[in-house]
């Protein structure tokens, strides 16, 4: 996506939207960090997640209630003037919470394209009303 | 029509209820509701209804509400458009101060398909992340212009500042990369100053590509929503002398009134239209006679594409942005994986 730019050389982290890059050339947090107070096996844990907000927050939220294994899931944007969600993740059996985040983050993503290609679909059937709107 | 009624978000005179969705593993006995994606498959449509050149109208159904505002969210702050971001004022003696006008550029749509750009990183400015316009305009007095006349237009050459008069520079490949749509604003009349006899403008614009949450400038849309699809269940019958006062509760083409019984009845294609006023539950005679909801998971999306993106692609590119986000945490989740054991974690 961004193979030949030249001024992003220095910026080591490819995790970030580029247009981050011009408010801050300082080291940026990354993208995903367990806070502190996470049991160890992480049966239970918050995640920070740098640059994200409501958009993702909520979806993803959803998608980790859709499993069985999960307890209990929550997220907030802890402040307006902070760039990131914290996701509370809490699992029955000690199972690992990361695991079930990254299986969220899987099925959220069949979920998307499956609504693509319905809408693709639908829009290719062409069974819908054409009409001409001046600006 | 039938509908689950676990699928109705309740409207009742003073409050709405059952608005929160309960579709989650363990809410309801012996049943799963865990994450299926064939079930989803098969439970999702998605139905277009209207398209013009610049606005759409589809029907997403059997989705929560967290993934069909995520989509609305996006197209408003995160897909890209390109737009002017800089102005260099060389000349500007309009009555138009140099802020106000260089605001007032910066909010001309233009016609250039986001995707033949990049995101331009840093400072510097390549012939793959900026454009450069220039606007070059002054003002003179016409000599053959009518005695009494009062109407600039016959008064004066170049009396007004519009988006038609920004002129292209290519630089670079841009020249081939741009050839079948050079570059310029999608509505050349859109004023931008208005000048007399001796005033002139002359800038230099740079535009880039960026996101609306930046500035809602680069906002590709000029509205994104969605309702939720009105429901009307008449539960009794309604007495033919005040089957048209029925009808008048609600928007027009929503309630159909037989013109030989007086028989009421929903109008299923018309129903998408009431506002839900719930004016009926004001009148004590409907008391009880009828119900009103809204369908939880069956979203009316309407969108106004005020840029380059034809509107149908826009639905397109925020499923594309989303991936892309999903993408990109999945990655640095999985980054946790190889050291779980955080040094911050201490716990006994």
């Amino acid at each position: 996506m961004m193979s030949h730019d030249v001024a992003g050389e220095e910026q080591k982290s490819t995790t970030q939207p580029p247009h981050l890059l011009i408010m801050s050339t300082a080291n940026l947090p990354q993208k995903v960090t367990i806070m502190k107070g996470a049991a160890p096996d992480l049966s239970a844990a918050t995640y920070q997640i740098f640059d994200e907000s409501h958009t993702i927050g909520n979806p993803l939220r959803w998608m980790l209630m859709k499993n069985p294994k999960v307890e209990f899931c929550g997220y907030s944007v802890p402040h307006p003037s902070e760039n990131l969600i914290q996701v509370r993740i809490q699992m029955y059996d000690n199972l690992s919470s990361l695991t079930a985040l990254i299986e969220a983050l899987s099925n959220l993503d069949s979920l998307f394209s499956t609504i693509e290609t319905k809408y693709v679909d639908d829009l290719n059937g062409g069974d819908y009303e054409r009409w001409e709107e001046k600006s | 029509m039938s509908i689950d009624p676990r699928r109705l978000v309740g409207i009742k005179a003073e409050r709405v209820t059952d608005v929160s969705s309960r579709d989650f593993p363990g809410y309801y006995p012996d049943e799963d509701n865990s994450w299926n994606l064939d079930a989803f498959k098969e439970n999702l449509t998605v139905k277009i209804y209207r398209v013009s050149n610049r606005s759409i109208d589809f029907d997403l159904v059997g989705v929560d509400a967290s993934i069909a505002n995520a989509f609305r969210r996006i197209m408003i702050a995160e897909v890209p458009t390109v737009t002017i971001e800089s102005v260099y004022v060389y000349n500007n003696t309009s009555v138009v101060v140099d802020e106000v006008l260089s605001q007032r550029i910066g909010l001309i749509p233009l016609n250039v398909d986001p995707a033949m750009m990049e995101m331009r990183v840093g400072d510097e400015a390549t012939d793959r992340n900026t454009l450069v316009f220039t606007l070059t305009l002054g003002c003179t007095r016409r000599k053959d212009a009518p005695k009494d006349s009062t109407d600039p237009a016959q008064l004066y050459e170049n009396h007004e500042l519009l988006s038609r008069h920004l002129l292209w520079e290519p630089a670079g490949e841009q020249e081939a990369v741009f050839a079948a749509k050079p570059p310029g604003p999608l509505n050349p009349d859109i004023v931008l100053a208005k000048l007399r006899p001796g005033q002139q403008i002359e800038m230099t614009l740079h535009a880039i590509k960026g996101v609306g949450k930046d500035h809602a400038k680069f906002s590709p849309v000029a509205t994104a929503s969605y309702r939720l699809l009105p429901h009307i269940n008449i539960k009794k019958t309604i007495p033919p002398h005040l089957a048209e006062k029925f009808q008048n509760c609600f928007s027009p083409g929503v309630i159909r009134v037989d013109p030989r019984t007086k028989a009421v009845s929903v109008d299923e294609q018309g129903v998408r239209n009431d506002t839900v006023s719930r004016e009926v539950l004001r009148h004590p005679e409907f008391e009880g006679s009828v119900e009103l909801g809204r369908v939880r998971d069956h979203f009316l999306f309407n969108i106004e594409s005020e840029s380059a993106y034809p509107p149908q692609r826009l639905l397109l590119e925020a499923i594309s942005v989303m991936r892309d986000k999903i993408a990109n945490i999945k990655r640095a989740a999985e980054a946790l994986l190889d050291r779980p054991a955080d040094e911050d974690v201490t716990m006994g």
